[in-house]
């Protein structure tokens, strides 16, 4: 009995120590919204969502002639977006993003990008293969 | 002293471009030609020969000497963008990049053979030439005027 009891009250701490030392984490799923003009979501999420449709990025160009970005994205209905750039300063954003980043990115009426957020956050979901 | 001031000027540069030689020929290896012997810069903080002159001296000589050869080195290439005039024919480049994206935008569909096309395109395009054509593109995919087939970046 004393076995079961002292089983017991182990699993519960762990669980306890488990949950003291979680931490907290979010999930941001990809969204594209036209209305706004601007796309958002992290990119191990979409990387691990369930349909395959999601995704989220940006890219950087460069060559003798130019250095630019452009970020992409879809969201879970598979609608996408994306802008473009070669403000050296949004180039200079977009060289933080990483396989663990949330990005969020608006366009205006040209497709250019007028904002790029990047957020590396211990909130965000770790990239899994 | 003027003469005098550039002949010693003349020393002390002939040394560094005989240290500089010297230290770009040891990554080629022992050779078999031996160097002529190079003075060895000396720690003393006069000139030898020139008891009058301290190393100081000679090399603010050197500085402006260097400034004033500097001005015809230093000046940049220009920008393609300011190399190219208003009246320049564009260049095949960006006429094909608008003749890919028109084709799409005639079809309703981009496919994922145009954006790779296109991004080798914009490679030889000028940053005002690529948003020229970027800018007929993006929005049009933005507001769903032409359907991408593949998942993935558009652009």
């Amino acid at each position: 009995m004393n076995k079961i009891l002292a089983a017991t009250a182990g699993f519960a701490l762990s669980l306890f120590a488990l949950t003291t030392f979680a931490g907290e984490k979010r999930s941001a799923p990809v969204v594209v919204d036209y209305n706004w003009s601007f796309a958002s979501g992290a990119a191990a999420d979409a990387r691990s969502s369930i349909d395959s449709k999601q995704y989220i990025g940006c890219s950087i160009t460069s060559t003798n002639a130019n250095t630019g970005v452009r970020c992409s994205a879809s969201d879970a209905q598979a609608r996408q977006a994306t802008c473009y750039s070669y403000n050296p300063e949004v180039v200079k954003a977009v060289q933080a993003v990483g396989t663990d980043s949330w990005i969020m990115f608006q366009w205006d009426a040209y497709g250019y990008c007028t904002q790029v957020f990047i957020d590396n956050n211990s909130l965000n979901a770790p990239k899994v293969k | 002293v003027t003469v005098r001031r550039l002949v010693v000027a003349a020393l002390w540069l002939s040394s560094v471009a005989a240290a500089g030689f010297v230290g770009a020929r040891a990554w080629d290896g022992p050779s078999s030609a031996t160097p002529p012997a190079v003075a060895v810069r000396p720690s003393c903080p006069t000139v030898a020969g020139a008891p009058g002159l301290s190393a100081a001296t000679v090399r603010a000589i050197v500085r402006e000497e260097l400034a004033a050869l500097a001005p015809a080195q230093a000046a940049p290439p220009p920008a393609s963008d300011e190399a190219r005039g208003d009246t320049d024919p564009p260049r095949p480049e960006l006429v094909r990049a608008h003749t890919l994206v028109d084709e799409a935008l005639a079809r309703g569909r981009w496919a994922e053979m145009d954006r790779d096309r296109l991004r080798l395109l914009l490679g030889a395009l000028s940053a005002k030439e690529a948003e020229e054509v970027l800018g007929v593109i993006t929005p049009a995919i933005n507001a769903g005027r032409i359907q991408p087939e593949f998942v993935g970046p558009l652009l």
